[in-house]
Order: C-alpha cells, then sequence, then structure tokens
C-alpha cells in the first residue's frame, strides 16, 4: 500500500512539471501568434496530457514495468504512446485550428524538436556527470593506494 | 550458551575461543559474524568452506532466503543474512545497491546515472549491476564524500 501511495505521489509530482513545463512552451507560442485568450478547456486538457504524459514516461523510462530494454526502444515506446495521446487530445480540444494541415505540421514538428532536444539534453547530462563520477572514483582509488602505501 | 569475559592487561592479543560439544548452525553464524572483524567473511562453495578477504568480494546478494558472496573468481553462499553483512561491512565501504543486494564500493571500476534516478555500475570483472533510485543516494553520497576530500 505504501508502495501504491509513493507512486501516487511521484505521478503527482511529475505532472506538475510537465504541466508547467506545456504552460511555459504554450505561453511561447501565444506570444508568437498574438493569441491574447485561452479557453479552460485547453487548460483542462493540457492538465490531462501531462497526467497521461507522466504515466507513459513513468512506463516507459523507469523499471516500473518493463524491466529491461535498450534506451533506444524505450524512447521509440514513448513517441509510439505520447504522441498519437496528445494528438488525440489537440484534435478534441482544438489546441490550435484543427482543419488547417500546416497547423498540424508546426505542432508535429515542435513536438518532435521538444523530444529531440529533451533527449540530447538528458544524454549530454548522463555522459558529463558519468565522467563525472568516473574521475571521482578515480580519485578515491589512489587515495586508498596512497593510505595503503603510507601504513 | 555461557558467556565469558575475561579481561586483563597481560593479555597480549584478543582471543576468542569457543568451547562447544559440536559446531551446529549457530555456532558457524557466531564464528562469521566475528569474521567480519578481521575482514574476513565464511563462503561455502561445493560443499567446501573458504575463508575469503572482503577486498575480494565485489559484491553480495541474496535469492530464496540465501545469501551469496561474488568474487573475480567464483560465487559463495554465506550464512550470514544480507542485513547482517550490511551492517559488518560499512566500514569496508559496502553499500546497498537494491533490496537483495550490497555492492562493495572499492571494487566499482565506473558508475553511470540512468534515466528514473538509477544508476548502473560497472564492477572489476566487468559485471553489471543496477543501483535503484531508494539507494542511489548513499553512492552519490560516497561520490560527494570523495569530492570533498579532493577540495580540501
Amino acid at each position: 500500500m505504501k508502495d501504491f501511495f509513493d507512486g501516487v505521489m511521484k505521478w503527482k509530482t511529475g505532472t506538475c512539471l510537465l504541466y508547467t513545463g506545456a504552460m511555459v512552451i504554450y505561453l511561447f507560442f501565444c506570444l508568437v501568434f498574438n493569441n491574447r485568450e485561452v479557453s479552460t478547456t485547453l487548460l483542462w486538457t493540457l492538465l490531462l496530457a501531462s497526467a497521461a504524459g507522466t504515466l507513459i514516461q513513468a512506463v516507459c523510462f523507469t523499471d516500473w514495468l518493463i524491466k529491461r530494454m535498450r534506451y533506444t526502444l524505450r524512447s521509440l515506446l514513448f513517441l509510439a504512446l505520447f504522441f498519437p495521446a496528445l494528438s488525440v487530445l489537440a484534435w478534441k480540444a482544438e489546441w490550435f485550428p484543427v482543419q488547417e494541415p500546416g497547423a498540424w505540421v508546426t505542432f508535429t514538428a515542435s513536438f518532435f524538436v521538444t523530444f529531440l532536444v529533451m533527449t540530447i539534453g538528458f544524454e549530454v547530462y548522463f555522459r558529463l556527470t558519468g565522467r563525472k563520477y568516473d574521475g571521482l572514483l578515480g580519485q578515491y582509488r589512489r587515495e586508498r593506494e596512497e593510505k595503503k602505501e603510507d601504513s | 550458551m555461557k558467556i565469558t569475559l575475561n579481561q586483563d592487561p597481560a593479555f597480549q592479543e584478543t582471543e576468542v575461543i569457543i568451547n562447544c560439544p559440536q559446531a551446529d548452525e549457530d555456532i558457524l553464524h557466531i564464528v562469521a559474524m566475528l569474521r567480519i572483524h578481521q575482514r574476513k567473511l565464511v563462503g561455502i562453495a561445493e560443499g567446501e568452506r573458504r575463508l575469503l578477504d572482503v577486498k575480494d568480494v565485489l559484491y553480495i546478494d541474496t535469492a530464496d532466503k540465501h545469501t551469496f558472496l561474488y568474487t573475480c573468481g567464483g560465487v559463495y553462499e554465506c550464512a550470514l543474512r544480507l542485513y547482517e553483512l550490511e551492517e559488518g561491512l560499512r566500514e569496508q565501504d559496502f553499500l546497498r545497491a537494491g533490496r537483495s543486494a550490497i555492492v562493495n564500493f572499492r571494487r566499482i571500476r565506473s558508475i553511470r546515472p540512468d534515466m528514473g534516478g538509477r544508476m548502473l555500475v560497472t564492477m572489476d570483472n566487468g559485471e553489471q549491476l543496477w543501483v535503484s533510485r531508494q539507494y542511489a543516494g548513499g553512492f552519490k553520497e560516497k561520490l560527494r564524500q570523495v569530492e570533498r576530500s579532493i577540495l580540501s
């Protein structure tokens, strides 16, 4: 039971973070396209998308359900689940003029660019952190060797 | 069980003598606990007892209530429980990696962070183990200690 409530709390936190990020992106587009009004339907569906996104993220990028899978396959699974879910919400709630093909192109491009930037960002972060950890491990081993020599 | 402690400044070193009719499971457990203080672990492989140096143990895990010690040379069963080993080997830089594993930090070749706050550690023999998010904090803290010692 404790694990369940811990999971719910993590889901809530993840949803809040994703919702904030989604709002920042949406506000950016409002600024670019001079949109001065936001419907409550859009806000609710963005919240729903954030909750769904957090859940899909947990399925794809943690060992909660999938214990072993290559990172590339995890990323593809995330795309296969999240992009259709987001598209359905965008279409139903009319996040943009859904009759215009150009709007769909912009939506799709924005999604993939955001995904690509985040993937590259994570990759760079993991590599740099890994290098830092290895440096510290090397230092730790050198210190232990020195201690052995001294004693 | 009778426990006697003889304290005398005349003694040159500490000696533990166990007098018993037969070395049963309980006695072997006591001996195994005492061995940790000598930085030794008692491992059983193919029915034979071996005395292993703690520094040679890469990691320890449990499966079906049995505890196993992993070295570069092989796998040994241990009579002690994981929590007993964790407590006894903390000073030797053994850290909890998951609910059923503890890792010898001194025998880690590399550490990689991963999605979901997990870590992937590669041991000296090339074996890779996952450190769950719940226990990754202990590894980060250890690395921070190393970083602080460099800066000071």
